[in-house]
């Protein structure tokens, strides 16, 4: 090529390239930046779901664009410890769940981010309970049946976990602390392959969210026992609640994951305020409502202050099951 | 046939001139993405899934598998012509460049195109017959099962290796090392990570590739200041017959080795590339010219990396798990739209399975017509001058690094792994086992300790269960056939060689 040529092609389209890099982004900060739900994990989990559905309902309620922003990594510490040291302003929130919230604290000695100080509540969006199944040859119809079984068998019965500290694996070793069973933990990389292995057969038992259990359990591929929050669930009208049992230790049995909006320490509290009443405008439609249940997810609004203190409980509640399950990390 | 009718009713939905108009976006948005560096279809995916809220389901979901089959061949496309491999293409560094290097990048590219197309054709016959009785195979498999395939994954190192065996096998393990940074799957424990939070994943795959062979490759032509002429103006696209006929064997063990792997959770495309690569140097007639640029080692890796990545659906679509990032992707677009992935999808929406298994057929049709035309401009690559091409493709891999997770720290890894990898070349070191160790490496222990701690500790489960029984012995019969074959040609050449005196 003759150095006239590369200049006739190239020049232009540097002066673009600088356009597009410097001239854009600097017009788009004057009008209306749009708003990033940041999810801190993987495509495609429920997590992602849940900040998918929501920027597709929020945004046109605040006549804004909502972008979802996947930083997956180091159980949600990544994308946590992003929004906490992002600028207060409103245009950064973060979909956080127990464990960012309320699980890691008790995990990581050193974490990246605090999270009674970094975050300003929104407000909650769902709780996601947990259901104990256990794959159909396993002779055991019920929780007591269960704990029977594990006492009597010779050697611990497997069970699958979406990872080391995951609320899986925290609300199974609280279950066996609980009941004083012994249980032998197989941890995955998410609940998916650790299903398939309970599809098939390689573990017996797993206590997982119900979405993606939901369609095994109706086919009868898995058998549910129990579910893990204190109330039976909507889409599991027949599985009786842990608590049900009547088994000991497990009277007052409770472990339920959640998901909340919060943004960065210093947001305006007015901003917090409308972000919550458009939320709750979300999570009041009807429609909105049968979409999440379908999931499995339990959709569950509340005020700013609510769901304050509602962390506050909660991180009390998991740093005993941590303790009780003796897990920690690093 | 149930299944012609099937199939029948399927095109009828995959033809309407919108869901054409679908597949043909995918298919060429899939092809760039493919070629760009590091921008995979991932980073593609999760960013057009918002866009497709407002599409009817079968036309989205068509669009979303067109970008990944797409990008499977355009990846193979950059590997060949500047020596960038995604994820699924790495072995398309080794012959395809080869052939760049020797001014046959429109042969290669072509076989690509050809292979790919032979490689899908097989899939979707395997998707459209077996798909509901193929998921469960899935299940079939256990971690000492996993264990035992990816032992014989690592039988291909001395397959992907062009230089001495032993640095092959040093490389490999210097990957399984590199492999090894990052949270420890079975404790939680961070190892490796010298406290930063980036790296509490690990180091990435796209960045040690990219680092490893596009930016290294950069780097070497940038200090020999040789100019480096591989398109010699002429282009020879059109394949002779004889060398049509050595693409067709090729092409069809690369499809088998990736049906097969494709649907087995974990590995997919990317083992089946090195497996398809190992097969074609242990069977094919042209052999010896394998890692010197034969036309072999582009056919079957791109044939086995475009069947893995149709076959990948099939879990999805009949058991309704996920096998890889991509898949766990596509579900999330399938749940959006309010249909669940699984045993029922397949009678509850055949519009849909059947609608996307067409229009498969048809994107592999689209990117062989769009494609092969195209190669004469996929080759004008080359009449940029390199102060220009050099600096964009680097620009490319930042925007591609950075994608995979949406964090900058990716690209500083990436540059770290182009400083390392241009070392190796310089030392005359190959990547490829390299990466080999680095895929293969943590997915062997992982199934190792989970096998471990599910038999709680006792060996036997890796000869007790059928599967991993019989992959074991043939892994076992494998070393020793090469052992009895090098020591009768060692004996041989003691034989023929001329008596000292």
């Amino acid at each position: 090529m003759n150095r006239r040529s590369f200049f006739r092609t190239c020049i232009p389209g540097l002066f673009l390239a600088l356009g597009i890099t410097s001239g854009i982004p600097s017009a788009w900060a004057q009008m209306d930046r749009p708003v990033t739900i940041v999810v801190p994990y993987a495509p495609g989990a429920t997590s992602d779901l849940l900040g998918r559905l929501l920027s597709q309902q929020m945004g046109p309620l605040l006549k804004r664009t909502i972008l979802v922003e996947n930083k997956p990594g180091a159980g949600s510490t990544v994308g946590a410890s992003q929004v906490a040291h992002a600028a207060p302003d409103g245009n950064t929130l973060l979909l956080a769940t127990s464990t960012t919230l309320a699980i890691n604290p008790w995990l990581y000695k050193k974490l990246p981010y605090d999270p009674a100080k970094d975050f300003t509540p929104i407000g909650l969006v769902a709780s996601v309970p947990l259901v104990v199944i256990v794959h159909p040859s396993v002779k055991a119809q019920s929780i007591a049946e269960l704990i029977a079984l594990a006492k009597s068998s010779p050697e611990p019965l497997t069970y699958g976990s979406a990872g080391n500290g995951s609320p899986q694996h925290l609300a199974a070793a609280m279950f066996a602390a609980a009941t004083g069973i012994e249980l032998n933990h197989i941890p995955y990389k998410g609940s998916s392959p650790a299903l398939t292995d309970l599809l098939g057969e390689q573990i017996k038992v797993m206590f997982i969210d119900i979405a993606p259990a939901l369609q095994y359990i109706r086919s009868g591929k898995v058998r549910a026992l129990a579910v893990t929050s204190s109330q039976r669930h909507a889409t599991l009208p027949t599985v009786p609640t842990i608590a049900e049992s009547k088994a000991p230790g497990t009277a007052s049995f409770e472990a339920v994951a959640w998901q909340g909006l919060v943004a960065p320490a210093g947001t305006p509290a007015a901003m917090i305020e409308q972000y919550n009443k458009t939320l709750n405008a979300v999570l009041a439609q009807p429609d909105f409502r049968k979409r999440l249940e379908s999931e499995g997810v339990e959709p569950n609004s509340s005020t700013v202050e609510h769901f304050g203190a509602f962390i506050k409980s909660e991180t009390q509640r998991w740093s005993g099951i941590v303790k009780a399950a003796n897990v920690t990390l690093d | 046939m149930d299944i012609l009718q099937n199939l029948a009713f399927g095109f009828e939905h995959a033809l309407s001139l919108q869901n054409l108009l679908f597949c043909a976006i995918g298919c060429v948005v899939g092809t760039m993405v493919g070629m760009l560096p590091g921008l995979g279809p991932m980073a593609t995916i999760s960013l057009l899934l918002p866009m497709t809220y407002s599409l009817p389901p079968v036309g989205s979901l068509i669009m979303l598998a067109g970008i990944y089959y797409g990008a499977q061949y355009g990846a193979s496309v950059s590997a060949i012509t500047m020596k960038i491999p995604h994820a699924n293409s790495i072995v398309a560094c080794i012959d395809g460049y080869e052939m760049t290097l020797k001014g046959k990048t429109g042969l290669a590219i072509f076989t690509a195109g050809v292979s790919s197309f032979i490689g899908g054709t097989v899939a979707i016959v395997v998707l459209a017959w077996l798909a509901p009785m193929l998921g469960e195979v899935a299940l079939l498999f256990g971690p000492a099962d996993y264990c035992a395939l990816i032992l014989f994954g690592f039988m291909c190192m001395s397959f992907v290796t062009t230089g001495s065996l032993l640095n092959g096998l040093a490389m490999c393990l210097v990957g399984i090392l590199l492999g090894q940074i990052g949270t420890d799957v079975i404790s939680g424990m961070e190892r490796f990570t010298l406290n930063l939070v980036f790296l509490a994943n690990g180091a990435g795959l796209v960045s040690v590739a990219l680092g490893c062979f596009g930016i290294a490759e950069i780097a070497k032509n940038l200090d020999t200041r040789a100019e480096r002429t591989p398109f010699n103006g002429k282009i020879h696209l059109m394949p002779t017959w004889p060398e049509f006929k050595r693409i067709i064997p090729s092409a069809l063990r690369g499809s088998a080795v990736g049906s097969l792997l494709g649907i087995l959770p974990g590995g997919g495309p990317v083992i089946a590339q090195f497996a398809a690569y190992a097969a074609d140097k242990k069977m094919s007639k042209y052999r010896d010219e394998m890692g010197k640029g034969a036309i072999e080692g582009v056919a079957g890796q791109a044939a086995a990396d475009e069947a893995a990545a149709r076959t990948s659906f099939i879990p999805l679509m009949s058991i309704g798990i996920p096998e890889n990032p991509v898949m766990a992707l596509m579900m999330a677009a399938f749940i959006i739209k309010g249909i669940q992935p699984g045993p029922n999808m397949i009678a509850g929406h055949p519009d849909l399975f059947w609608g996307l298994v067409a229009s498969m057929w048809i994107g592999n049709v689209f990117l062989l017509v769009l494609n092969v035309p195209l190669v004469r401009y996929w080759l004008s690559v080359f009449k940029i001058s390199y102060n220009v091409l050099f600096p964009s493709i680097l620009f490319f891999c930042c925007i591609g690094t950075y994608s995979v997770n949406n964090n900058v720290d990716e690209v500083f890894i990436t540059a770290a792994f182009g400083l390392i990898g241009y070392m190796f070349l310089r030392l005359g070191l190959d990547a490829a086992p390299l990466m080999l160790g680095f895929i293969l490496g943590p997915m062997l222990e992982e199934y190792f300790r989970r096998a471990m701690l599910i038999s709680r500790g006792s060996f036997s489960v890796f000869i007790e269960r059928p599967i991993s029984g019989t992959l074991v012995a043939l892994i076992a019969l494998f070393i020793l056939w090469q052992i009895v074959s090098f020591a009768l040609k060692a004996s041989r050449a003691r034989r023929t060689a001329p008596r000292p005196g």
